[in-house]
């Protein structure tokens, strides 16, 4: 791969992971509190949360 | 006019044939009766169980199969003694069966948990829940434990005199869970038989409020009388965040009466609840037998050690030392290993590619960035192993006991001490577990200093400061555990000294007197713990590769752009010359006096998102100046380097005051986001944010200066 393709992708690569960490922070402010992180809340409890609102 | 939406539907909902719609069971019980242990067998979910009161400090949802086949939604609540909230976890237990909540239906039946040992204790809330006039299933829990203190429970003669179904368990061995979930699944269910006669002077005033419960607050007339009932009794004060205030009317009829009540002169409160607790002492009599007379229980007597004033604290001290010394002793293996394998995928990676952008940033930005932290798994698991420990023996609530004092030479009680031990592992569940201090005042003295206990997220940061300091295999794990134990000791009494502060200056009032339940020792549950612990380290390892693997990835890129015009310039030119080197130069001055250089003040930025991310900063930063084909150790390459002057920069007092800044920063979005939740305002996370790094600046300007001027 030359200088210029890494140089690219790697930017490409950046460029996703900014618009992710966006998301992150937008989705946090929304609903706010650990979002999980601290263990109170289990990944299956989360599951059935998001299946209840649908 | 146009009803709430809730109201509407609700309406609607029952309006739809009751076999179509999924019945809510709501799970209600004294604290630690096995509510939750329950909810798990039930739903099977994983919530958190532990032997002490106060584990469940929010409402969860799950879902559970009929006998038929048919979906039935439970509700696991924290547990209270009495309908009447005096703190905020008993708050969303009220406000729940009441339909006060915004987020939670209400539940159409309940399931009382009772701990048969304490029978008589725990049907006060029985009592009062039976006054909804809601189906219940009382699950007569804890069996093995009445059987153990010579108690006989019978519970058809419960059944007889309740009038509702009573289920023997024991949650934890499965046993009774068949007969609970037939229970659950009869189509109808008996309402109480039991009906307690309000006396009759209290009669118009309970009238009174239910009329204007059920027009204004739209609920159901039975329910509506028990509110009354408890509006009556208890002054109804507390409130979380989500639940729906009463009515003004409400508030009208309610302010009167207690009016009318004060200048006659009688307490019908006092009368009211006599009367309950009569009624109760009767009916224990048909139903509980005493085989045998008891001594002093086992569990009496290991406490006659735990708790004592003097042992009770070397068992404390060496708990902790064990901690520590295995986190540093045990973990080596394992860290060595990981620490190898991300060693020779770096290699792989320079081998494999041609040098260029893509490649700086697998090797510098990903594997640079999520390794460091990667390393620190084993002891997470340890630590994570050690709480479960702690929780699931009931330990937890002898060391709330032994605490009570120091505690209160600070003008908290022992009861703040839980929130506090929790928050060696996370602040957030520790601040989510404030919910059961009753005091007002006192739970947000302990939620300001609740973040200064250090975290298992500063861990990382202590190990790899306490390596760079600490060289090689030559230091005893003793000396690095004794310097760690440092670390944690700061960042408890500084908790101890900040509520101190805050208890003499904000929040003045009386310290209060601690009433806890001490429950029986269990023998730990391994599968329990094993399991808390593989929920901690996936967490772990989810955060490493979301979180932590993008703010690397954005580090890599600040460090990266814009490229030096020299293309032969040195990776520490390259980045003092990139976007993150500036913001970090813009810091400089500001943290110079406590030895830090630029490099470190970019690691501080980025470490607010979370603490470990520091580490994984240092990975990027001083990781490229290591890299090329043979990569080093991180601990190496921070040992390597150096200010322009040629001095070194992780000299052993700059890592001692980097430790001491994190033991004391604020460094926590997530727990800035849930101060702000628990405390519903912005004013105490920032307060918080300020004093926090505020101290962590004077603390550590204090020693680096200090330790400068003698030398070091
Ligand atoms: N021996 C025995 N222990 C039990 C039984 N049921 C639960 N436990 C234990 O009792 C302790 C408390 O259980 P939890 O389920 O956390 O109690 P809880 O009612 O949810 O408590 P809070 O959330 O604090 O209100 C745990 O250590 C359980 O393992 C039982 O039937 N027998
Ligand atoms: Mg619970």
């Amino acid at each position: 791969m030359s200088a210029r393709t890494q140089t690219i992708v790697a930017l490409a690569i950046v460029a996703v992971t900014v618009a992710l960490l966006v998301r992150i922070y937008v989705q946090k402010c929304r609903k706010p509190g650990c979002g999980g992180d601290c263990g109170a809340l289990s990944p299956e409890v989360k599951k059935l949360q998001a299946r209840l609102k649908k | 006019m146009k009803l709430p939406s809730h109201i509407t539907s609700t309406a609607r909902r029952r309006a739809e044939s009751a076999s179509d719609r999924t019945p809510i069971y709501a799970m209600v019980g004294n604290p630690n009766s096995g509510k939750t242990t329950l909810f798990n067998a039930l739903t099977g979910l994983r919530q958190k169980v532990g032997n002490y009161p106060g584990v469940t400090v929010e409402k969860k949802i799950g879902t559970t199969w009929s006998q038929h086949g048919k979906p039935i939604q439970v509700i696991d609540l924290p547990g209270a003694y009495s309908l009447a909230a005096r703190s905020p976890d008993e708050a969303v237990l009220r406000d729940v069966l009441f339909g006060r909540r915004e987020d939670t239906p209400q539940p159409d039946r309940i399931i009382c948990v009772v701990d048969a040992a304490n029978l008589e204790r725990n049907l006060y809330l029985v009592h009062q829940i039976l006054d909804l006039g809601r189906p219940v299933i009382v699950a007569l829990n804890m069996m093995d434990m009445a059987a153990a203190a010579g108690l006989k429970v019978d519970a058809a003669a419960l059944e007889r005199a309740l009038g509702v179904p009573v289920i023997p368990c024991e949650a934890v061995h499965g046993k009774g869970l068949v007969g609970l979930r037939l229970a659950m699944s009869r189509v109808e269910l008996p309402l109480a038989r039991h009906r307690w006669d309000v006396p009759a002077a209290v009669a118009p005033a309970v009238a009174e409020l239910q009329a204007s419960l059920t027009d204004n607050e739209g609920r159901a007339p039975l329910v509506a009388r028990a509110e009354a009932l408890l509006l009556l009794t208890d002054f109804d004060t507390v409130r979380v965040a989500g639940s729906r205030p009463l009515s003004a009317r409400t508030h009208e009829i309610l302010g009167n009466w207690r009016q009318r009540w004060e200048s006659a002169g009688t307490d019908w409160a006092a009368t009211l609840i006599r009367s309950r607790y009569d009624s109760i002492g009767g009916l224990c009599q048909d139903v509980v037998v005493r085989t045998r007379e008891q001594g002093p229980s086992r569990s009496d007597r290991i406490d006659a050690v735990l708790c004592h004033s003097f042992w009770g604290w070397v068992v404390f001290g060496a708990i902790m030392t064990a901690l520590l010394f295995s986190i540093f002793s045990l973990a080596e293996g394992p860290m060595d290993w990981i620490e190898s394998q991300t060693t020779a995928l770096k290699g792989l990676v320079n081998g494999a590619m041609a040098a260029g952008d893509l490649r700086a940033l697998l090797t510098e930005g990903i594997i640079g960035g999520v390794g460091p932290i990667i390393k620190f798994l084993p002891q997470i698991l340890i630590l994570f192993f050690f709480v479960g420990l702690l929780e699931n023996t009931g330990y937890m609530a002898r060391a709330a006991f032994i605490m009570d004092r120091p505690m209160s030479k600070v003008g908290l009680n022992g009861r703040s001490f839980i929130p506090l031990l929790g928050s060696y592992a996370c602040a957030i569940p520790g601040i989510m577990a404030t919910r059961t201090i009753e005091n007002a005042k006192d739970r947000l003295v302990t939620i300001l200093v609740a973040p200064l206990m250090s975290c298992s997220a500063r861990l990382p940061v202590y190990l790899l400061m306490i390596a760079t300091l600490l060289p090689g295999d030559a230091v005893s794990a003793g000396k690095k555990a004794g310097l760690m134990l440092l670390m944690y000791a700061l960042g408890t009494f500084g908790a101890f000294g900040f509520a101190w502060l805050f208890k003499r200056t904000l929040f003045k009032s009386a310290p209060p007197h601690m009433i806890m339940e001490l429950p029986p020792y269990q023998p730990p549950r391994l599968r329990e713990i094993l399991r808390q612990m593989l929920g901690r380290a996936w967490l772990f390892l989810k955060n490493a590769g979301t979180i932590i693997l993008a703010i690397s990835i954005v580090l890599w890129a600040l460090t990266t752009y814009p490229k030096h015009p020299d293309p032969a310039a040195t990776p520490t030119e390259q980045i003092a010359h990139s976007f993150a080197g500036q913001a970090g130069h813009l810091l400089e001055p500001v943290i110079k006096p406590l030895g830090f250089d630029w490099r470190i003040g970019i690691g501080l930025i980025t470490s607010f998102a979370a603490r470990e991310v520091f580490v994984s900063s240092m990975g990027v930063i001083f990781g490229v100046a290591g890299a090329d084909e043979n990569p080093t150790p991180l601990r190496d390459a921070l040992r390597a380097a150096r200010w322009p002057d040629g001095a070194p920069l992780f000299t052993p007092l700059v890592c001692l005051v980097l430790m001491i800044y994190y033991v004391f920063a604020m460094q926590c979005m997530s727990t800035v986001a849930v101060v702000k939740r628990e405390t519903n305002s912005w004013r105490w996370p920032l307060f918080q944010i300020f004093y926090m790094t505020g101290t962590a600046w004077l603390f550590c300007f204090v020693v680096y200066q200090m330790g400068r001027s003698l030398g070091y």
